[in-house]
């Protein structure tokens, strides 16, 4: 039976890991936090669901469709909300306020354009695997499966890739990194683009295996940002570990205390890392 | 060239006005006449009631447009054969309070000052709990045809509100009713994490505590989860006779069946009706929501049923009538009932109107199902409202054989 349990939290907190994922480029390129980011999610879901399922398009066109939304919204909340209102003024708090209207225009505009009921992609995943007691989802080894990948890409593209390297310069001191003539606009671009594609394979994943409506990006802010905060920012392996942490936790307390505690579990994890470690699990590490 | 264009634009202005005087003369014969009575609507168009008030409001247009025309089917004996509510056209304004009960309030104080003679809450059982308030205070006549829960219906500030489906506590004495037959003693109960779901949870718990069942396991699923399986697993645990679905949020509700189906929880599945009520759950769970139970205002066999279910998918297509469309036909027929009798539209008149109907044939429940607000509860309906449904092939199609509600 705890397998199950266990297996459920590793699978859900890996998605959160994608989620955490997007938090964390966007953070890297921008050093504010996007709330949008679970509303990118949830655009790109229901596109899938909308344009594979109610369209009738083939299920690889309307993956393209959902990731090039994820990018195009995650490009606007940086260059058309984040860029000129820091440009105008070094208040962040502005820019949070501004962020946090693009999630609610967001979530808005999927209710109009998607429908105000909830839609699920096609199943990509469904086998059930019997262990001992209890059960192990496919859907929970896909997730995690792919988690790693697309995780293994990211940082083998901020290690290795040529905006990725530049993107860890700027994201450690923007001011140096334009004195020393770095592409600003072109890293920013860069990572904002593989934000959106984050944000959009989380999305499709998601989408292929629960329905999601115009209000499921609430639920993917709150953990994915949770999952940033325990991961924090010194790794890019930080939001997978923060995130199937999270998934864990969330899982075992409703399993030994219901579904009632979960709030409060994850309220009581929040104030326990911001109090005690506020710079999460992986710090940055600078020699001295 | 030129003459003939001009023939030609003269020939469609002839019949364009012909067939403008053709129908201004059919219309005429029965069209309502003089200031429209003005239905105040609450609605939810982006809250998480959305779904299941936007179904509503799609009843709700139809029908005022159908009274209007003076379709009424076979009301015509109790409210009129008029056209419209005392022979006014009826206008609907909408307010969208996104089920926010807080919003409710101030919107249904704007639908007042907007002119709204008599207000209609399509939205959840919370939001109107709070909307009620503006009822007695501004003394006007308030239908909340789809809310369920009995506190709506209960004082204090329930003088002016009148709800039309089942009240959870005629619901779920029918469920009680059914368990005993069965012998069954422990319930579980899974609902999700939003206010309307919570409220008509306590209301049935309450009700089946009261009757001596055990609540065995009271399991909650946060808006936005994608499965239950912790919840699903702690419910199996615990072994019980009934698992009972409170889920008031369609995606939530069906990923809870699938959860149900994954781990193969043997107790028997029932659910209050927001599960007859959202088709999209039964397409979102697919065949896991087969076999599960629903006490549930509409079934096979109420030819009342048949007649409004036919104006509604002339409309709105087949196999898309569900209770609450029902519902919300018998409040505009309540309305138009009473006002008949009140000869006005002020609240204190057409409340002492409605307190006063009884044998008000509804478009819901068992064959020659009546209301009764003479009873001095502002919900006319008995056990007779509720048959016991079973869903099979996807679809809440058969009527139970094992017991339907008789008192």
């Amino acid at each position: 039976m705890l397998l199950s349990i266990v297996s459920s939290g590793i699978g859900i907190g890996a998605l959160y890991g994608l989620v955490a994922l997007g938090y964390f480029l966007f953070f890297q390129a921008t050093t504010a936090i996007n709330f949008a980011i679970g509303a990118i999610v949830m655009f790109a879901g229901m596109a899938l669901a909308v344009v594979s399922k109610d369209m009738g398009q083939a299920w690889m066109i309307a993956m393209l469709i959902a990731v090039a939304l994820a990018i195009l919204l995650a490009w606007i909340s940086e260059a058309a909300i984040l860029r000129p209102i820091l440009a105008r003024s070094s208040d962040e708090f502005g820019a949070v306020v501004a962020i946090v209207a693009l999630m609610f225009v967001i979530e808005q505009l999927a209710g109009v354009i998607f429908g105000r009921r909830p839609i699920q992609g096609k199943q990509l995943f469904d086998a059930i695997y019997f262990v001992g007691d209890g059960i192990i989802e496919s859907r929970f080894v896909w997730n995690l499966a792919i988690s790693l990948i697309v995780f293994a890409v990211v940082v083998a593209w901020l290690r290795y890739g040529r905006y990725g390297r530049m993107l860890r310069a700027a994201g450690d001191n923007e001011a140096a990194a334009r004195v020393l003539g770095l592409p600003i606009r072109r890293i920013k671009f860069a990572a904002v683009f593989a934000t959106g594609a984050v944000c959009a394979v989380a999305g499709v994943l998601y989408a292929s295996q629960a329905p999601l409506n115009f209000h499921s990006h609430l639920a993917f802010a709150i953990a994915g940002f949770i999952a940033f905060v325990i991961g924090g920012t010194g790794s890019a392996w930080a939001p997978l570990v923060g995130g199937i942490l999270l998934g864990l936790i969330e899982a075992l307390t409703i399993w030994f205390l219901g579904g009632g505690a979960r709030d409060y579990m994850l309220l009581l994890l929040v104030l326990v890392v911001f109090s005690v470690r506020p710079e999460g699990i992986f710090t940055v590490r600078v020699r001295t | 060239m030129f003459q003939i264009r001009n023939k030609t634009i003269l020939a469609a202005a002839v019949s364009a006005l012909t067939s403008l005087i053709g129908i201004g003369a059919a219309y005429a014969a029965g069209a309502p006449k003089g200031d429209p009575v003005v239905i105040g609507v609450i609605e939810d168009r982006s809250g998480s009631a959305t779904f299941y008030s936007q179904e509503s409001v799609k009843a709700i247009k139809l029908f005022a447009e159908s009274i209007n025309k003076g379709e009424v089917a076979y009301m015509g004996g109790t409210a009129g054969s008029d056209a419209g509510i005392q022979g006014r056209p009826i206008e609907l304004i909408f307010e969208d309070d996104e089920n926010n009960a807080n919003l409710t309030v101030v919107k249904s104080r704007r639908l007042i000052e907007r002119g709204a003679d008599i207000l209609f809450f399509l939205s959840g059982s919370g939001a109107t709990m709070q909307g009620r308030v503006v009822c007695a205070e501004q003394k006007i006549l308030c239908i909340a045809p789809t809310n369920v829960s009995s506190r709506l219906v209960s004082p204090p500030n329930n003088e002016y509100i009148f709800t039309m489906a089942p009240i959870s506590e005629i619901s779920g004495s029918a469920y009680i009713d059914a368990w005993k037959k069965l012998g069954f003693k422990r319930i579980a109960v899974i609902s999700d994490s939003s206010p309307t779901s919570r409220v008509v949870r306590d209301a049935y718990k309450k009700t089946w505590e009261a009757a001596g069942f055990e609540t065995v396991a009271d399991e909650m699923m946060e808006i936005g989860s994608t499965d239950a399986n912790s919840q699903v697993m702690r419910v199996r645990g615990q072994n019980p006779d009934v698992v009972f679905d409170s889920f008031a949020s369609a995606a939530e509700s069906a990923a809870m069946y699938k959860s149900l189906q994954r781990f193969g929880v043997k107790a028997q599945r029932w659910a209050q009706n927001n599960l007859t009520a959202t088709p999209k759950i039964w397409e979102l769970a697919g065949n896991a929501v087969d076999g599960t139970l629903v006490v549930d205002p509409i079934g096979p066999g109420n030819p009342n049923t048949d007649a409004v279910k036919a104006i509604y998918e002339k409309t709105h297509g087949k196999d898309t009538f569900v209770w609450l469309h029902a519902v919300v036909w018998d409040g505009l027929m309540l309305v138009k009932t009473a006002a008949k009798s009140a000869k006005s539209l002020e609240g204190t008149a057409l409340r002492d109107a409605v307190e006063k109907i009884t044998a008000f044939p509804s478009a819901f429940g068992q064959k020659g199902n009546t209301l009764n607000f003479a009873r001095g509860v502002h919900n006319g309906t008995s056990e007779k409202g509720l048959v016991i449904v079973q869903f099979k092939n996807q679809k809440p199609s058969v009527l139970w054989d094992v017991y339907q509600p008789t008192k």
